[in-house]
């Protein structure tokens, strides 16, 4: 079982050129996958073609092994900023729409609703409250519990954690986290992915529309999408200057490398 | 200089700013951090005139916005949260050169290659804006408000969608902005863009909770209410695995410094 892109391409309708270019890749059951890059390398684009949301020009696009448009259940997709199409007068009823939308019994749509809202991590006593009376952070988590209602094998996030203030980036990570520990596939697409390098499986990189990297995330990989930080900068440093530290991605996981190194 | 005075203001009942007073001197870059819902983009928004105070008072340059909020907004300049709220036209140029055309400027074409210039986005001139991605629509915005030449710059989350080249080209524009005298206020999720700063105002449910130079200000927050820059966590993360660390450090200098000698 596995989702899989052979040479997909695609282009905008009027544009010069390709968005994504002859890309392939396989994610596999229960991957944390990242696709990272610049502003306007696609990022966006390829998801919404791995999704099927748009269908590529070029190439084509399984999921467990039928046409997107015929697994539409096993995908879940949260677009950025998704709060923006929060409308119900309730978050019962916002996460409800999906299962109900389905045509669901009432208690099977009941217990996927208070699964889902159980996932992201919303007290249930925020059920009868009106999505827009919510702190950015906690409306993001409702349209993430709207993605996930019907429990998709694969869950798309689109800069999941873009515009949210410290306690809502901490949030989506842990919720992250969990919905793989859970064994999800879950794909996020993110210009800043550092938060979640050290729990993804797999780093996509693309500049330009191409797959330039895929792989566990690595100095290397990283560099190729524009993206450094302080963290990996010192640890060069360091190395440099004979303090032999591990390769890290979070300060946390850079304090562990330099005690061992200094013992 | 922006002086904030004393500054309360309410949504209907909802209070957004308590007694909230700060500065931006000239040639003074000052980012103002919190978690959401706290006040900095109200606090922007009072800072240009858009919104007046309920109490207190806002000065720019020594004029109550109250007296005269035109001249404060041609005073300020406030780049949004929202790119999309900003953009008037289709093509990159042209929306760039909407503000000084509004105030009769004689050299538009030279402040909107000015512009472009200082935000890294040239080759963006002619390009549709609908075309362009989050990340280079920011930009735009940024620029638009830098065609104006404003004393002040006043940016609400400037690199929230950017990706680190994108992030360069506007922590360079506020280097280059802060060089010519102009007072920068920014407001910010981003820990490393504050590290950067001359002061770090932290605001908390509209009111002022840390005030200070960086090392000051991330050293008095509360635990837990903003993120705080990469070496500070890791001179933090080294206290607490029991390794001596002298101060609480902002740079990637700061630490090599200390660990190599």
């Amino acid at each position: 079982m596995s989702l899989k892109a052979e040479d997909v391409s695609y282009r905008y309708p009027g544009a010069g050129g390709p968005a994504i270019s002859s890309a392939s890749l396989e994610i596999g059951k229960g991957e944390l996958v990242v696709v990272c890059g610049k502003n306007g390398s696609g990022k966006s684009t390829l998801i919404r073609c791995l999704a099927g949301l748009i269908k590529p020009s070029q190439g084509r696009v399984s999921i467990d092994g039928q046409a997107p448009e015929k697994a539409r259940r096993a995908i879940g997709f949260a677009v950025q900023f998704p709060e923006r199409a929060l409308f119900e007068r309730t978050v019962c009823d916002e996460v409800a729409f999906g299962p109900r939308n389905m045509g669901l019994p009432p208690d099977e749509v009941d217990r996927l609703t208070g699964q889902a809202i159980d996932a992201v991590g919303i007290s249930r006593d925020l059920m009868s409250v009106a999505p827009r009376s919510l702190s950015y952070g906690r409306k993001r988590l409702v349209a993430i519990a709207c993605a996930i209602a019907h429990r998709p094998g694969y869950l798309f996030l689109d800069e999941p954690a873009a515009g949210l203030d410290y306690e809502g980036r901490t949030r989506i990570t842990g919720l992250i986290k969990s919905l793989k520990a859970a064994g999800m596939t879950v794909i996020v697409a993110s210009h800043d992915p550092l938060d979640l390098l050290d729990i993804c499986d797999r780093l996509v990189v693309l500049d330009g529309g191409r797959v330039v990297a895929d792989g566990p995330p690595s100095v290397e990989s990283l560099g190729r999408a524009g993206i450094t930080s302080d963290t990996i900068e010192l640890a060069r440093r360091l190395q440099s200057c004979g303090i032999n530290v591990r390769e890290a991605f979070s300060p946390e996981a850079l304090a562990d490398s330099i005690v061992e190194a200094l013992k | 200089m922006i002086e904030v005075r004393h500054v309360s203001l309410s949504y209907g009942k909802t209070p957004a700013l308590k007694d909230v007073s700060l500065c931006v001197r000239p040639g003074e870059f000052v980012a103002i951090m919190g978690p959401g819902a706290s006040g900095k983009s109200t606090l922007a928004r009072v800072m240009d005139g858009l919104y007046l105070p309920d109490a207190g008072d806002c000065l720019v340059d020594g004029v109550s916005t109250r007296a005269d909020p035109m001249r404060a907004r041609r005073l300020v300049g406030l780049v949004l949260q929202e790119p999309d709220d900003q953009a008037v036209a289709r093509r990159v140029a042209d929306d760039l050169a909407f503000g000084p055309r509004n105030i009769g400027a004689a050299d538009i074409p030279e402040r909107v290659a000015e512009a472009l210039l200082q935000t890294g986005i040239a080759h963006l001139a002619d390009r549709d804006i609908g075309s362009l991605s989050g990340g280079q629509k920011q930009l735009v915005a940024i620029a638009g408000v830098l065609a104006m030449r404003p004393a002040y710059l006043v940016m609400d989350e400037p690199t929230s969608l950017l990706d680190s080249d994108g992030k360069r080209a506007v922590m360079d524009a506020v280097a280059t902005q802060k060089h010519a005298g102009r007072g920068v206020a920014v407001i910010t999720q981003d820990p490393s863009v504050a590290a950067r700063a001359d002061r770090v105002v932290v605001m908390s449910r509209g009111s002022v909770v840390a005030q200070g130079p960086p090392a000051e200000a991330f050293a008095k927050v509360p635990p837990g209410l903003i993120g705080l820059p990469e070496m500070t966590r890791l001179s933090n993360g080294l206290r607490d695995r029991g390794i001596a660390v002298k101060r609480l450090w902002l740079t990637v200098d700061d630490a090599a410094e200390e660990l190599c000698r």
